[in-house]
């Protein structure tokens, strides 16, 4: 049998597997939160003019609960795409809890106006899609394309006449 | 249309309104409400005034904010003698001295910028700063009216001036004379030398023979004073002038510097740092301030140019452009910078109006922030409009500017040799530039 | 169907300028005489217009300061306090004075920061209060002597500077 015409399926399949699997798989998991839930609480601190951390990172459909402490003057925590806005004045610490589905990058800003530098008041929440999940099935995926693809390297397309059925 | 441009008021009815704003910015700024949020002076100038003149103005209209600024507008009427004007012999009132020769570009521009620029957290919170560098450059433009010629200061000087020149080359609009052999043969040259009907060009150019964007402030006096109606104000392709053969090194550095104040301001003012913004804002302590403006001026008149410098050179060695200097393929190439530094700073502003549109009606219902609500607008209250948005819109602001820098320096490498296999491998090295400080961008924007 | 007329062709990265302001090419008179008086009048009236507008903004805008500005009593009684950051004037009245067993309603304002106006002797707490939306407090005054107001957000570092006085007199 030439070589050249296993090569071609060989090729189309791994290709399948391991580029439109895993773009798949991520929007998959997008989609439907098929992600590990991690249980996640953060200490943040508001003050003039910024916040600790400055970026929260967590991991899509994780459960995040922030404590929000306000330690000179009243300010605001509003994510952009969240539609969180908690207001936080010094003295009783908030906690919010929300559930990270969407992934991405959202600003933070201060929605309460807390001196001169106000509108400079940023920070950034960071949900991280779970890649190991996506790399695993995306993995498992192309390894099944790879293995059909050498079991059935060396078939013939038709059985020829006379041969015994295996 | 041309009835309107040709009435000789034209040009003072678009200032007067903007002279109000102006004198309301000062106002506002030293009498008024020391929060900038609340403040008439930073909001209009800020929000308002920026957004609209990088993101529209700039790109749709060239200089066409340079024919109603109010800046000028005082001393060119006093040095004209007239606010509306019919000349019929031009006899400008002040010294009249020409700029000197070496100062003839946008380097004393740039750096003036520059030197404002490294108070940015300050002037864009602060509305007694603004309100104080307004009615500065409002005195030194005065001055400069009075001492040089026609508009020096607008031309030379403005602080604004540099990066509206350089980024009114991706304009659409421009103007030109519609049939250059009527002024290879009209011997008078009024558009020049003014005439009844209108003052010769107060920018310095030859309006007939105009072939560039940069220092044309759309005052439109030649279309008035050209005795052939010559003159046209038509739109073009986008980043037309780009192409020109005319490279000043000024130019370049300008498209480098621009990129990389945009990067800067991002990561300092608008990034989660709030240390960097301590730098920045003198409150962690003049040590650190100095250090956030040596980094300031040294990333862009050292780093940034010199990273690009690098790959001008293998962009050299890659095209094998042997007869060419490598500082030639530096200015040369920098103008491809060009559409994506507007890009970003377009990206940049953005989100300015965006989440911050709402104290614009508030500050038009309140100017002084005394309590006044003019209008009911006061009912408007802070309210980002689609913020989830934000990084995706500036995400394809960016690309589209790197796309269109990419086309365009394609383009620009044509220049440089006319063996055109040379000149597409030449532009790679600088394709690379473009992508590698587009993922920064885009990194700050959505990663 | 009609084939529409065949459009000119188009260079390819040419597009056909929209001309703005349309140029004839011919040579146009235009010497008028008369026009030099009309153009004089024209100029005063030109610059009395701009001296007129540098001289109305600030003399309006400090004329109407008080009259469109937010009065410290309403017409139907209720109290205006605007709160301002200290180093920017504090609250509006430093002092207010009411009767014994009177219904007293203040509103209060914030001009920059988050304020809020307490009384505590009284019990009465406005809450945080943003620019442009003020809160009503109602309470009846029903104790002579003065009495401490005070922001009750914590506002700026010299917020506990920023006190007024509530004076309950017979």
């Amino acid at each position: 049998m030439p070589r050249h015409r296993t090569l071609q399926p060989i090729a189309l399949l791994t290709f399948a597997a391991f580029v439109v699997t895993p773009l798949a798989v991520a929007g998959f998991a997008g989609a439907a939160h098929v992600t590990a839930h991690h249980q996640r609480t953060i200490e943040v601190s508001l003050f003039q003019y910024g916040m600790d951390p400055g970026v929260i990172d967590v991991e899509q459909g994780d459960t995040v609960t922030l404590v929000l402490n306000a330690t000179d003057v009243a300010h605001g925590f509003f994510v952009d795409g969240y539609e969180i806005d908690v207001h936080v004045v010094p003295g009783s610490k908030v906690s919010y809890t929300f559930e990270a589905d969407k992934a991405g990058h959202f600003n933070i800003r201060c929605s309460m106006n807390c001196g001169v530098f106000h509108p400079y008041m940023l920070g950034r929440l960071e949900v991280r899609e779970n890649w190991n999940f996506v790399l695993a099935a995306s993995a498992a995926v192309g390894l099944t394309a790879l293995a059909l693809a050498f079991s059935w390297r060396g078939a013939p397309d038709t059985v020829p006449e006379g041969a015994p059925k295996t | 249309m041309r009835w309107l441009v040709n009435l000789r008021a034209f040009q003072y009815l678009l200032i007067l309104p903007g002279l109000v704003v102006f004198i309301l910015v000062i106002l506002t700024g030293i009498y008024g409400n020391p929060n900038g949020a609340h403040n008439l002076s930073i909001v209009f100038v800020w929000i308002l005034w920026w957004f609209f003149l990088i993101a529209f103005l700039v790109p749709f209209g060239s200089r066409v904010w340079c024919a109603v600024c109010p800046i000028p507008a005082a001393g060119e009427w006093l040095q004209r003698g007239a606010l509306i004007g019919k000349p019929t012999v031009e006899r400008p009132r002040g010294l009249g001295l020409k700029w000197p020769r070496r100062l003839r570009n946008i380097w004393f521009s740039t750096f003036f910028f520059m030197g404002i620029a490294i108070f940015s957290i300050y002037l864009t919170t602060t509305p007694v700063v603004t309100a104080v560098l307004m009615a500065l450059l409002i005195g030194l433009a005065v001055a400069v009216h009075l001492v040089f010629e026609k508009r020096t200061f607008c031309k030379y000087v403005c602080p604004v001036g540099g990066f509206l020149s350089l980024y009114s080359m991706t304009s659409i609009l421009e103007v030109r004379a519609r049939d250059p052999t009527i002024c290879e043969a009209h011997v008078g040259k009024e558009c020049v030398k003014g005439s009844n009907c209108g003052f010769g060009c107060p920018w310095m150019n030859y309006p007939g023979g105009l072939d560039r964007n940069n220092y044309c402030g759309l005052c439109l006096e030649c279309v008035k004073a050209c005795p052939y109606d010559n003159m046209t104000v038509r739109t073009r392709p986008f980043g037309r002038d780009l192409l020109k053969p005319h490279r000043e090194t000024a130019e370049a550095f300008k498209s480098l510097i621009m990129l990389n104040l945009a990067l800067l301001y991002l990561v300092v003012l608008l990034g989660p740092n709030a240390w960097l913004k301590d730098w920045a804002s003198m409150r962690a302590g003049l040590p650190s301030y100095l250090l956030f403006v040596a980094i300031f001026f040294g990333s862009s008149l050292l780093l940034m140019p010199g990273a690009f410098f690098a790959f001008s050179w293998l962009a050299k060695r890659v095209g094998g452009l042997k007869g060419v200097p490598v500082k030639r393929v530096f200015v040369t190439y920098a103008y491809a910078l060009v559409p994506l530094g507007l890009a970003a700073w377009i990206a940049f502003s953005i989100p300015l109006m965006q989440i911050n549109w709402a104290y614009i009606p508030q500050a038009a219902a309140d100017p002084y922030g005394w309590g006044w609500d003019l209008l009911g607008l006061k009912s408007f209250s802070w309210n980002p409009f689609l913020p989830g948005l934000v990084p995706f819109v500036q995400a394809s602001v960016l690309l589209l500017g790197l796309a269109y820098s990419v086309f365009i320096g394609s383009r620009i490498a044509n220049e440089l040799t006319p063996d055109r296999a040379r000149a597409r491998r030449s532009f790679l090295p600088i394709a690379a530039y473009l992508n590698l400080v587009s993922l920064g961008f885009l990194w700050i924007f959505i990663g | 169907m009609t084939e529409p007329p065949a459009r000119p062709e188009k260079r390819k990265i040419e597009m056909t300028p929209l001309v703005l302001i349309t140029s004839t090419g011919e040579h146009r008179r235009k010497e008028n005489s008369s026009e030099t008086f009309l153009s004089r009048r024209v100029e005063a009236l030109a610059l009395a217009l701009v001296i007129a507008v540098a001289v109305a903004t600030p003399a309006a805008s400090f004329y109407f300061k008080e009259a469109w500005g937010i009065p410290v009593r309403d017409a139907d009684g209720t109290f205006n306090m605007v709160g301002r950051d200290p180093d920017a004037g504090g609250w509006s009245s430093t002092e207010l004075v009411v009767h014994l067993n009177e219904t007293v309603r203040i509103r209060v304002h914030s001009m920059d920061t988050i304020h809020g106006l307490s009384i505590s002797k009284f019990g009465v707490d406005s809450g945080p209060v943003k620019y442009g939306e003020p809160l009503v407090v109602e309470f009846v005054a029903d104790q002579v002597g003065e009495f401490i107001m005070s922001c009750s957000v914590r506002c700026s570092p010299l917020h506990g500077e920023m006190i007024a006085t509530l004076r309950v007199v017979e």
